[in-house]
């Protein structure tokens, strides 16, 4: 059995916050931005590659947060409103404020794709985009006055992104959703033919990824029920302990195999990438620790497809970020290769 | 002293010639004593801009220090740097990982409040990081539990409050903006700073900033301090009823200018502000301050936003000396 190592969420921005603070004051031009952006870009898609991470994200490095290229142009009727934190750390967003019935101007990822498959072929690149329950929930809506229609409308400009990624042969598209960890049962009934119609088509290659909450059964439950055949949790110590970081493994690892051990029949069927390494605390995992959890996961029938990091690396310094990658691949790789 | 006094939260814009010393310094063409001086005189600019703007209660700016956990933790015990990290946008910091026990080694903030006092003839205003937010902003490589991190950081705060005092400080504000995050820890903040100012003799106030008001707000009245300054152009002037149905019983800072936006703010949205403020406070209970630090803005706007808020102060509170 091979697993797969991946990277979810954005990688650090680096130098290029540098490089993009320079173009704001007039420093140096865009094209001088847009090409540091692109050899970022390769640079990172080269290092996951080397690694044998499979599919390899572009790090998300032009995206300020989650709704930012969004806001800026690409989705009528959507502005950049106040900074808010984003979950329980220490990094924000400015929160969408819905002024009109929303468009899609254009595919917000056509540009971050084109750059992506200098170096990768389609089928190994992974595309990105957020939820719709996540982008209602951290929204301010002024238009729609009705929750129902505005969670519609944001699923179906969503979806032309989701299908213009996959129409390009991406390998996979994560959907960044950690709002549907907190939705109430009432609401995951609403959400369910939305988000049916959201993946319609595409429910082998759409991911979901459930970051910063610990997974709730129901949700999972519910992403079954709606067709999607992979799920990536947070089972990360931080997430396991609420946001704090006090570096429990071995509890980690045993609320893990508890969780696992009482999935659905239904659950059962589902493909899962277990978030393990923690974007969200500096310590890194020993691979022992990747593969011990991935062991721990298999025992319990679970249908594990690969390891990747519990939510967006962004959250690390980039030098933490980049061994945490190394140490996934790692440890898939070895696990793959029969050391247990 | 008038009603609505006005302040500042602390950091200010550093001067284009500070920033051009300090990558001197950082490439060694520069010693540390010719930083200092610039330092000095950067403070003392600040310290008068300020005056300029009108502002009763002032600070120096924070020119100092390069972030608010970042400085704390460098010239602590047990702290290790891992490089930068974003918070939004291009802004960024150096986040500090505990690899080792914290321990406090020394004043890290009484020569600049001293320098600071011996500037100005305005009331200073001491601001420190509080121990929730140092510990929240910090990654946890060494401690078993939060509470733990947490409480150490605490007794680390309350010998520097300590020997602020000692030095003169009359009026504290510890920045707590880390206090809304996590809804189940609301409580351990607040036990974490009633330990730092466990018998520190000063006024004191919490900053809190970019959060949801309403996890907290059942819990301020039990913090041992005088005011909380908050954040409230950023989410123009909402959630003020909160603090009416909480029976919230401090004195407010209250935000009325957005540091995230270069616009500079007119004096009547300030008036405006304030009255809707007045709405649901008294006026006694009352403080005028931008919502944070003015630190990422353009140090021309930063000083236009305070003129502006000192004269929108000041219509409202001739219209209050007025009735
Ligand atoms: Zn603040």
């Amino acid at each position: 059995m091979t697993l797969q190592a991946t990277v979810l969420g954005g990688s650090p921005h680096g130098v290029l916050m540098k490089y993009r603070q320079m173009m704001h004051e007039g420093k140096i031009s865009e094209e001088k931005y847009l090409a540091k952006l692109e050899a970022q870009t390769g640079k990172f898609i080269r290092f996951q590659l080397r690694l044998g991470v499979n599919p390899v994200s572009d790090g998300l490095l032009e995206w300020d947060d989650l709704f930012a290229p969004y806001c800026r142009g690409a989705l009528a009727g959507a502005e950049r409103g106040s900074l808010i934190r984003f979950f329980d750390n220490n990094v924000y967003y400015r929160r969408p404020v819905i002024t009109a019935k929303l468009r899609l101007n254009s595919p917000v990822s056509s540009s971050t794709l084109m750059r992506a498959l200098n170096y990768a072929a389609p089928g190994r690149f992974k595309g990105f985009i957020p939820g719709p329950e996540t982008f209602v929930r951290l929204s301010e809506d002024k238009y729609y006055q009705s929750a129902d229609a505005f969670v519609l409308d944001v699923a179906q400009v969503l979806r032309e992104d989701l299908s213009y990624l996959i129409g390009k042969g991406v390998g996979a598209v994560e959907v960044f959703d950690p709002s549907l960890s907190y939705a109430s049962s009432e609401r995951l009934t609403l959400l369910k033919p939305i988000y049916q119609d959201f993946i319609r088509g595409f429910e082998d290659k759409t991911w979901i990824a459930l970051p910063y909450f610990w997974p709730r059964r129901e949700v999972i439950d519910w992403l079954a029920d709606v067709g999607l055949t992979t799920v990536c949790p947070d089972f990360s110590p931080t997430t396991f302990h609420s946001g704090d970081n006090v570096n429990d493994f071995l509890g980690t690892l045993a609320a893990l195999k508890r969780w696992l051990s009482e999935l659905s029949p239904l659950t059962r069927q589902m493909g899962f990438i277990l978030g393990l390494t923690d974007s969200r605390n500096t310590l890194v995992e020993q691979a022992s620790y990747i593969r011990d959890a991935v062991d721990a996961a298999v025992e319990t029938g679970a249908k594990v497809r690969g390891v990747s990091n519990n939510g967006t690396l962004d959250l690390l310094p980039e030098s933490v970020a980049f061994k945490k990658i190394r140490v996934l691949a790692k440890a898939a790789k070895s696990w793959s290769g029969g050391e247990r | 002293m008038e009603l609505l006094p006005t302040t500042v939260i602390g950091s200010y814009p550093r001067p284009n010639w500070l920033k051009h010393a300090l990558s001197l310094y950082r490439r060694g063409k520069i010693g540390e004593s010719e930083l200092e001086s610039a330092m000095d005189d950067a403070c003392k600019l600040v310290l008068k801009e300020h005056e300029l703007a009108g502002v009763d209660i002032v600070t120096d700016g924070e020119m100092r220090r390069d972030e608010m956990v970042e400085f704390f933790a460098e010239r602590l015990e047990g702290y290790r740097f891992y490089g930068d990290v974003r918070v939004w946008g291009t802004a960024h910091y150096n986040k500090p990982a505990a690899i080792a026990p914290i321990r406090y080694k020394a004043p890290m903030l009484v020569s600049e409040f001293s320098f600071a006092r011996s500037c100005t003839s305005k009331r200073v205003k001491a601001t420190i990081t509080g121990p929730y937010t140092l510990a929240d902003w910090s990654y946890n490589e060494y401690y078993g539990s939060k509470r733990e991190f947490v409480m150490e950081l605490a007794h680390v705060v309350r010998q520097e409050l300590r020997n602020l005092v000692s030095a003169g400080a009359d009026f504290v504000q510890v920045d707590e903006p880390a206090l809304p995050t996590h809804v189940n820890e609301i409580e351990l903040a607040k036990d974490g700073f009633n330990e730092a100012v466990r018998g520190v003799d000063a006024k004191t106030a919490v900053h809190v900033c970019y959060g949801d008001y309403s996890v907290m707000l059942p819990y301020l009245n039990e913090f041992n301090t005088s005011q909380f300054a908050l954040e409230f152009a950023n989410r123009r002037f909402s959630d003020l009823e909160l603090f009416k149905q909480s029976d919230f019983k401090k004195e407010l800072g209250f935000g009325v200018i957005d540091v995230h936006n270069r616009r500079v703010e007119t004096q009547e949205e300030v008036e405006h502000g304030i009255k809707l403020c007045l709405n649901y406070l008294e006026p006694d209970k009352v403080y005028v301050n931008p919502d944070c630090g003015l630190k990422l803005l353009p140090k021309e706007i930063a000083f236009q936003k305070l003129v502006a808020m000192v004269n929108g102060t000041q219509k409202v509170r001739s219209q209050l000396t007025r009735r």
